[in-house]
């Protein structure tokens, strides 16, 4: 099992002090933000009045979405819960890591027309999500908030590559 | 640190990437490895392209882009494809980082670049190493 991410903020009671508590943890981490030349990337991140509060709440919201429709696949077809195991620790621990409660992860209820198509339907919003987080890490005014989520963007890319029973990568 | 200071730290990564890969593909038969050959081919040429990119980019803005090092440090052994790939993991894995930095760094299309980046070293890296990361580039976040 691959290591798991340490928690980037505190525990939080509540959504709106997890997102600030996960900015400000991730503003802590971008101290020399403040040199940067390029305009639109503003220095740190201010927890009182944060332009990219939004951002992280929608993207949490999506997260925990997603969370859901991989519980909901791997509780339709139980044989596919270790596929969709990875998906399920990888957004648990990208959930963490922005300070959101991961648990416990509402099934979505979907009707799939076999195992096959919930996998196919499963990796095409793990595809849409992954493009969203590059657009989110393009977006962010925090530079240290846009690393976070670029880095989380590769997390889910190495999971888009096909793979052998191996283990290894396998072209195309 | 400043826009250009992170582009400048990252040419510095895109050359010592550029010579390791060198000296990895030189230690690799195409014949008995040819898989490895090809990774560590395209490997060689993505770099070298992004080096050559990073060097206009930084002359454009009116620096003078970090020059290579006469050589970089390798591993003595690399006798074996195993440790080959350890060493190639290894470099994507550092690319990964500093190009996370340079997305912290940088913003429009020159953090779009970053991020794309930063998604190529880690989809690469799985040519070389089998598990995937979390947060691949973010160090910090991980117990390695």
């Amino acid at each position: 099992m691959p290591p798991r991410p340490r928690p980037l903020p505190p525990a939080a009671t509540t959504r709106r002090a997890a997102i600030g508590a996960a900015l400000a943890g991730v503003a802590t981490l971008s101290a020399c933000d403040a040199g940067r030349e390029e305009p639109s990337a503003d220095p740190g991140v201010s927890t009182a009045a944060d332009p990219d509060a939004g951002l992280v709440s929608n993207l949490t919201d999506e997260m925990t979405a997603l969370l859901g429709t991989v519980t909901a696949v791997a509780a339709t077809y139980p044989r596919l819960a270790s596929t969709v195991r990875p998906w399920r620790e990888l957004h648990e621990a990208h959930l963490e890591v922005l300070g959101h409660d991961t648990s416990p992860a509402h099934a979505h209820r979907r009707r799939y027309s076999g195992p096959d198509a919930a996998l196919r339907d499963l990796r095409q919003r793990e595809q849409r999500f992954q493009r969203r987080l590059v657009e989110a890490s393009v977006s962010a005014q925090s530079g240290a908030l846009a690393r976070v989520l670029a880095c989380m963007s590769a997390g889910a890319a190495q999971r888009l590559v096909p793979r052998t029973t191996s283990g290894q990568e396998q072209p195309g | 640190m400043t826009t250009v200071g992170a582009l400048q730290s990252t040419l510095a990564a895109e050359h010592a990437a550029v010579y390791v890969y060198g000296v990895l593909g030189a230690q690799t038969s195409r014949w008995a490895e040819p898989g490895l050959y090809a990774a560590l081919t395209a490997a060689y040429t993505v770099h070298r392209g992004r080096r050559d990119l990073l060097t206009r980019t930084i002359t454009d803005l009116g620096a003078d882009p970090v020059a290579a090092d006469p050589a970089y440090t390798v591993p003595a052994r690399l006798d074996t494809p195993d440790r080959v790939m350890q060493e190639a993991a290894t470099l994507e894995d550092r690319c990964a980082s500093t190009y996370a930095s340079l997305v912290a760094n940088t913003s429009g299309t020159r953090r779009r670049w970053a991020v794309m980046a930063l998604n190529d070293a880690a989809v690469r890296v799985l040519a070389f190493r089998g598990a995937p990361e979390m947060l691949p580039g973010a160090d910090e976040y991980t117990d390695r």
